[in-house]
């Protein structure tokens, strides 16, 4: 594939908490093509919304961005004013919520809420925004007339459909999709991520798709990403990925999940819990849970490198 | 349309509650107006007089049940029936007039503070961490803590005594008789400032302290977020998606506010010896005028009410969520 459209590079994310600074994200470097599915993975509380966030400077204060490069375009949206990152955002990079429930402010049609941003960015005539918001609607599969509804008188799942429609307004060259069915049951799901799949392939977006369901991710995306304790764990292909994961995490995660046929192998958990970033373990931030842990992951932390063609791990026995 | 229905339904029941206790509770204490009254004229009545006034207060030996009866008829007609203390007025006329001063200062203050200071808590919460998030909120919280019937005496001793900026008390001068004209206006203008003023300045602190916390809530919701992520200007983002949700904890305590304007300007028509619906409260109960009294109290008891009532409808059209709830 060509050129990345989106670069992040050594992005570091702090919280500040009174005195101390927690790192929610450390070092992260990650690449985005044209019209690629990029899967985000990773326990709860391991940095992967907060770095969802930082991509369109929206992260909520305590956090601030304390080092590294996000580039669109070869421009750094870091260093952008906020007029250029006002017409950055939703046209250029748009993002879904985890929880559509709240996504969708409570008081105001879906309409409006679909229009002012097409109005905010297009010089278009209102009766316009409305035509271009009700066929948005009726691309994900919603009536038009849920135009003059209010958010709690649609389900969940339209709900979840109207964000897409509404990150998918401005036609951006990327959409942040941060879990964006976990509220939702398995049958949506589904449907959902079928819809998504259609429209990406259809208007050729990137899509950086977050969740801590590696299942799902190892089918719908080109390249994954496994994030562990605010560290990348490992980039690959999601074929070379699942035959053959690098990192002792992600081989656990693979045990971890259950198989559709039935065999005798039981899913097997991973020991321990997540570390706090507060205090993370020195060395490779997984050695306390790995078995296979060595004297030197204790001290070092282990480098990306390369391994195979596209395929990035930072484990100390992989090299 | 039936959640209207329904709500107007419960407020004439809690009315007519309020009007039944409101016959009962004076007819409970020792002593009648019409003795009262009595006293007043120094024996100078006769008996027979006394048992017509007896029979104006409505003070009857008829049944309870009757007296109620006549009671509430009297009511439906607006007829409260005669002041003792400003006898031979009628409780309704003598009301009215001070109704309207005591809408007029402490509806005013009311509705200017609110305004002030939900404006101020969206500024303070939007810049949050400025100086005015800062500093304004706890210097307005503590002016806001000294009793206020102090703070008023405070002002009223130095802007009016002392620097003679503005009369002493009055709701006009007494020189000029109730005109449209421009003088009587002026007049009526500054004699209600410094009641005005310091009602606000003393309840500000509380519109903005709290508007101000809906608001940092708000605005760390996630639409909030994505109206940010969407790119659309700092304005709108603050007024339509975020003032426009934190309003509605803030438009009940405005409503509650409304309707304890009636009761709640007692003080500060003390302070200024305003003519209102305070201090005609004030003056019955030192007269033992009953009839007053009830009258006052039935007003306070249905402003209340009307009030809820009102911001029943007001929120049917903010927040459509209720609209569900309502059907």
């Amino acid at each position: 594939m060509n050129e990345p459209i989106l670069k992040i590079e050594n992005l570091s994310v702090d919280y500040v908490t009174g005195e101390t600074l927690v790192r929610a994200v450390d070092r992260v470097s990650l690449d985005v093509k044209p019209g690629e599915i990029v899967g985000l993975a990773g326990e709860s509380g391991c940095g992967k919304t907060t770095l969802a966030k930082a991509i369109l400077r929206i992260l909520p204060p305590p956090a601030i961005i304390t080092g590294g490069k996000i580039e669109y375009r070869g421009k750094n949206i870091l260093e952008i004013n906020e007029g250029e990152l006002r017409k950055l955002r939703w046209q250029k990079i748009s993002i879904v919520f985890q929880s559509a429930m709240n996504a969708l402010n409570p008081v105001i049609r879906i309409g409006e809420q679909i229009t002012d941003v097409i109005l905010a960015h297009k010089s278009v005539s209102p009766d316009e925004a409305y035509d271009r918001a009700s066929q948005l609607l009726e691309m994900v599969g919603i009536h038009p007339i849920h135009l003059n509804s209010y958010s709690h008188q649609l389900s969940g799942g339209m709900r979840q459909r109207v964000c897409i429609a509404l990150a998918l307004a401005l036609e951006p060259d990327i959409v942040i999709m941060d879990e964006p069915t976990t509220a939702l049951d398995v049958i949506v799901e589904r449907e959902i991520l079928n819809q998504i799949k259609d429209l990406q392939a259809r208007l050729g977006f990137s899509v950086i798709y977050i969740t801590h369901d590696l299942a799902r991710l190892l089918q719908f995306s080109h390249r994954l990403a496994i994030l562990y304790a605010a560290h990348i764990a490992e980039i690959a292909p999601a074929q070379e990925l699942q035959e053959n994961p690098l990192h002792p995490y992600t081989q656990k995660l693979m045990r971890a999940m259950p198989s559709l046929v039935p065999s005798e192998v039981k899913p097997e958990t991973i020991p321990g819990t997540p570390p706090s970033l507060a205090s993370p373990p020195p060395g490779c931030r997984f050695h306390p849970r790995c078995d296979r842990a060595i004297e030197i992951c204790q001290r070092e932390k282990p480098p990306l490198v390369e391994k195979a063609t596209n395929h990035l791990v930072a484990c100390h026995l992989a090299s | 349309m039936r959640y209207i229905l329904r709500r107007l339904g419960f407020y004439l029941v809690a009315a007519w509650a309020a009007v039944t206790l409101n016959f009962f509770l004076p007819r409970l204490m020792p002593g009648d107006p019409a003795t009262a009254l009595f006293a007043r004229f120094r024996g100078q009545l006769s008996p027979e007089a006394m048992e017509a006034l007896r029979e104006t207060f409505g003070l009857t030996e008829a049944p309870l049940v009757k007296q109620y009866l006549t009671y509430l008829g009297h009511i439906l007609r607006g007829d409260m029936g005669i002041s003792v203390a400003y006898f031979p007025s009628e409780v309704s006329g003598v009301i009215a007039t001070g109704l309207l001063w005591t809408i007029l200062i402490a509806g005013t203050a009311v509705v200017v503070s609110f305004a002030i200071g939900t404006t101020l808590g969206i500024i303070a919460a939007s810049r949050r961490g400025g100086w005015l998030d800062n500093v304004l909120p706890s210097v307005l919280i503590f002016v806001g803590s000294f009793p206020y019937f102090w703070l008023a005496m405070v002002v009223l001793f130095i802007m009016g005594f002392t620097l003679r900026w503005f009369p002493l008390g009055h709701a006009y001068s007494d020189n000029l008789t109730p005109s449209l004209s421009l003088e009587f206006i002026s007049s009526v203008l500054t004699h209600a400032f410094l009641p005005v003023a310091t009602v606000v300045v003393a309840t500000l602190g509380g519109w903005l302290l709290s508007m101000r916390n809906n608001m940092v809530s708000v605005l760390g919701s996630d639409y909030v977020n994505l109206a940010r992520a969407k790119g659309l200007k700092p304005a709108r983002v603050i007024m339509r998606y975020a003032a426009r949700n934190a309003l509605l904890p803030s438009v009940t305590g405005f409503g509650m506010a409304l309707g304890y304007i009636l009761g709640g300007s007692l003080l500060t028509e003390i302070v200024f010896s305003y003519p209102g619906q305070g201090y005609l409260l004030v003056q019955a109960v030192r007269n033992q005028d009953y009839p007053l009294m009830q009258g006052i109290f039935l007003m306070i008891t249905l402003a209340v009410l009307g009030a809820n009532l009102i911001i029943d409808v007001v929120y049917l059209w903010l927040d459509p969520r209720t609209r569900e709830i309502g059907r």
